[in-house]
């Protein structure tokens, strides 16, 4: 049953998002999302972490499913509260079933791109290009999951304002909550030894984003494992 | 009545499978789901009493008042109170002393307006903030909980708190089109210009409001 | 207050919602691992183990409360030809063995309907599809695929719809036979129409593909 949901959600997201709304099946829908976001995630983050190696591996693996999970357990409330006051009075579930579909058709993507990113780690792969292909990575997933949000909200108006605010929201609260679990690459000095988290702070993911805008007026060494 | 009436024969059939019917036809599509949400209760737009607007109006400032508890995380101890009290009095400010005031201008100008229709407009903008707030709650505590920088607090508060004022600002005036369509042309420019300086000022009084009950969005630590 | 101490509320409100999953129903597996599952992510799990699904709040259209009503009959009939001559046509362990037939069929209506509810058996969706892959040209086989698929589903629902309508009709028959049975047991009236109606039951049930016992059946259900 689970196969046959994440194979709809791949090729035809427009019916299982008008099954989530009408609520059909949709906690078929959110127990195969949540293990396929766990799967996926876990998978991805082994093999990112794989660039390191050693422990890395399995603190990955278990890092990205929590950073993907915490953040959609942290942005369902503000998902649903946005879905309604721009004019879908749904009930939660529906809300709820919607979201984790595209966290599922995200992390699809990146199960399906994982293969990719390890033979590439395996021949070699630099730190900072292993960063970028795994930013240019979940950017494609990000696509295809709002994609399916999209189709989700329905044409109804407010539907802009809808996915605008809740990418926002979701983008903020996912780049704080993977600021705080960092380093999901490892240290890019490898005599250290690795780390489940890293030990600096450096304020929070806002305030590196205002310190990396001035570093681009004024540049400085890069600093802070990713 | 009896068995008779009641025969076999009299009785119709059970269809065993009858492959020479015709399909049914599907059913027609729906475009929103049947079962509609608790918050699309909090913002029913059927008529109700002043009761009702009150009561609305109290859950508004209940669920702002969640969000003030996320703010108050960051000190914790008297700040979830404060962040509890803090937050919901920019909205009530504005219920109780802006919209006041705008009813009695809209009066001066004769505007179709009922004061009911106005608390009614007022309350479900203040719920609809309320929602938002309450929903990006579990978010900004993340945040006031996790960033070492109080910049960064006060980015995400006050962010939180202007774009669930312009969700308010916009149900506000939507929910007037309405009153201003039914008013007389040269009047119509008088209520518009009284409804966009009301919402200057109702979000000048809550943000200050709020700079003055929410110290932990204002304290530089 | 730290990220741990709030980690620490989260979960103490994880095991809460866990608490109530548990009390919602008999503990099984699946309901532990549910209830396991909401400590962790009740956020995200915690609506689908404790609320009730759109099919079981609103009230389906073809729900007619026939169950509710043969249930009723049944007893208003029992007790109308207790006591009499009429109670060798109908008494107890008749009434209890059609309620026994008509429940495997009120399952199998709620089987049915469960199923319409799932995803993948939406009527609508693929009729949909089949005029999709038909307006787009798409291979014969694709198309053929669809359409059996639609068909099935056709035939799934006209199950549905026969077996509520069956249901509908039982009940109306039995609501006449307790009003025979009542009619007979004041007015004095003879009891060969509620045999005739009893024998109608059977038949019924029988033909809702009940299964019947022949050699179990009470010697006062007439044949």
């Amino acid at each position: 049953m689970s196969a046959g949901i994440l194979d709809r959600l791949l090729r035809t997201p427009k019916e299982v998002a008008n099954d989530c709304r009408e609520e059909r099946g949709a906690a078929d829908v959110a127990r195969a999302a949540i293990i396929a976001i766990a799967l996926g995630a876990a998978l991805f983050g082994g093999v990112v972490g794989s660039w390191r190696g050693d422990w890395q591996v399995a603190f990955a693996a278990l890092k990205l499913p929590l950073v993907s999970i915490g953040t959609l357990a942290i942005c369902a409330p503000a998902f649903y509260a946005i879905a309604q006051v721009f004019g879908r009075p749904w009930p939660l579930r529906a809300v709820v079933s919607i979201m984790l579909a595209a966290g599922a058709r995200l992390s699809l993507v990146l199960l399906a791109a994982a293969p990719v990113m390890w033979l590439l780690i395996s021949l070699g792969a630099s730190y900072p290009l292993v960063k970028v292909l795994a930013a240019l990575v979940y950017g494609l997933a990000g696509i295809a999951a709002l994609a399916l949000l999209i189709r989700g909200l329905g044409g109804e108006r407010g539907r802009a304002a809808i996915v605008s605010i809740f990418v926002c929201v979701f983008m903020l609260t996912g780049g704080q909550l993977a600021w705080v679990l960092r380093p999901y690459i490892g240290m890019p000095d490898r005599s250290k030894a690795v780390a489940l988290f890293t030990k600096e702070r450096e304020g929070g993911l806002v305030y590196q984003l205002f310190v990396a805008a001035g570093e681009i007026v004024d540049p400085k060494p890069a600093r802070g494992p990713l | 009545m009896n068995a008779q009436t009641l025969s076999a024969t009299e009785l119709p059939p059970i269809d065993e499978d009858d492959d020479a019917a015709p399909p049914p036809a599907p059913p027609p599509p729906r475009t929103t789901p049947t079962a509609r949400s608790h918050a699309s209760a909090l913002l029913d737009t059927t008529s109700s009493t002043w009761i009702d607007e009150a009561r609305r109006l109290a859950v508004a400032a209940s669920l702002t008042a969640i969000f003030g508890v996320s703010l108050g995380l960051r000190h914790g101890g008297v700040t979830l109170a404060w962040g509890a009290i803090g937050a919901p009095l920019g909205i009530l400010a504005v219920g109780a002393l802006a919209a006041p005031a705008l009813g009695i201008l809209l009066a001066l100008a004769n505007a179709p307006l009922d004061a009911l229709d106005l608390a009614r407009a007022t309350s479900r903008a203040a719920a609809k903030a309320g929602i938002l707030l309450a929903g990006v709650a579990p978010a900004t505590a993340l945040f006031v909980v996790t960033v070492e920088d109080a910049i960064t607090v006060t980015i995400v508060g006050f962010g939180a708190l202007i774009l669930a004022g312009i969700i308010a600002a916009r149900s506000f005036q939507h929910d007037l089109e309405p009153v201003l369509a039914k008013t007389p042309g040269a009047q119509r420019a008088v209520v518009r210009v009284a409804i966009w300086a009301f919402l200057a000022f109702a979000g000048t009084l809550a943000i200050r409001v709020w700079f003055m009950a929410l110290p932990m969005l204002t304290v530089m630590s | 207050m730290s990220l741990r101490e709030l980690v620490v509320v989260y979960l103490i409100v994880g095991v809460a919602c866990a608490s109530l999953v548990i009390r919602k129903g008999a503990v099984d597996a699946s309901r532990v691992a549910s209830a396991a599952a909401t400590v962790v992510i009740w956020p995200l799990w915690a609506p689908f183990a404790l609320g009730k699904p759109a099919a079981a709040q609103a009230p389906n259209p073809r729900d007619t409360g026939a169950v509710a009503r043969i249930e009723r009959a049944l007893g208003e009939a029992v007790d109308a030809a207790a006591d009499t001559p009429m109670q060798g046509v109908f008494s107890r362990p008749v009434a209890a063995r059609v309620l026994a037939e008509v429940a495997r069929v009120a399952t199998r209506v709620g089987e049915l309907r469960a199923l319409a509810q799932r995803a993948g058996f939406d009527l609508e969706a693929s009729a949909r599809r089949l005029r999709d892959l038909e307006a787009r040209g798409s291979p014969e086989r694709t198309v053929a695929t669809a359409r059996l698929q639609h068909e099935s589903l056709i035939r799934l629902d006209k199950l549905l719809v026969d077996d509520v309508q069956a249901l509908d009709d039982l009940a109306d028959l039995l609501e006449a036979l307790r009003s025979q049975l009542l009619l007979a047991r004041y007015a004095g009236s003879s009891a060969e129409g509620a045999e005739a109606m009893v024998s109608e039951v059977w038949a019924r049930l029988e033909g809702l593909g009940a299964v019947m016992d022949v050699g179990r059946m009470p010697m006062d259900s007439p044949t």
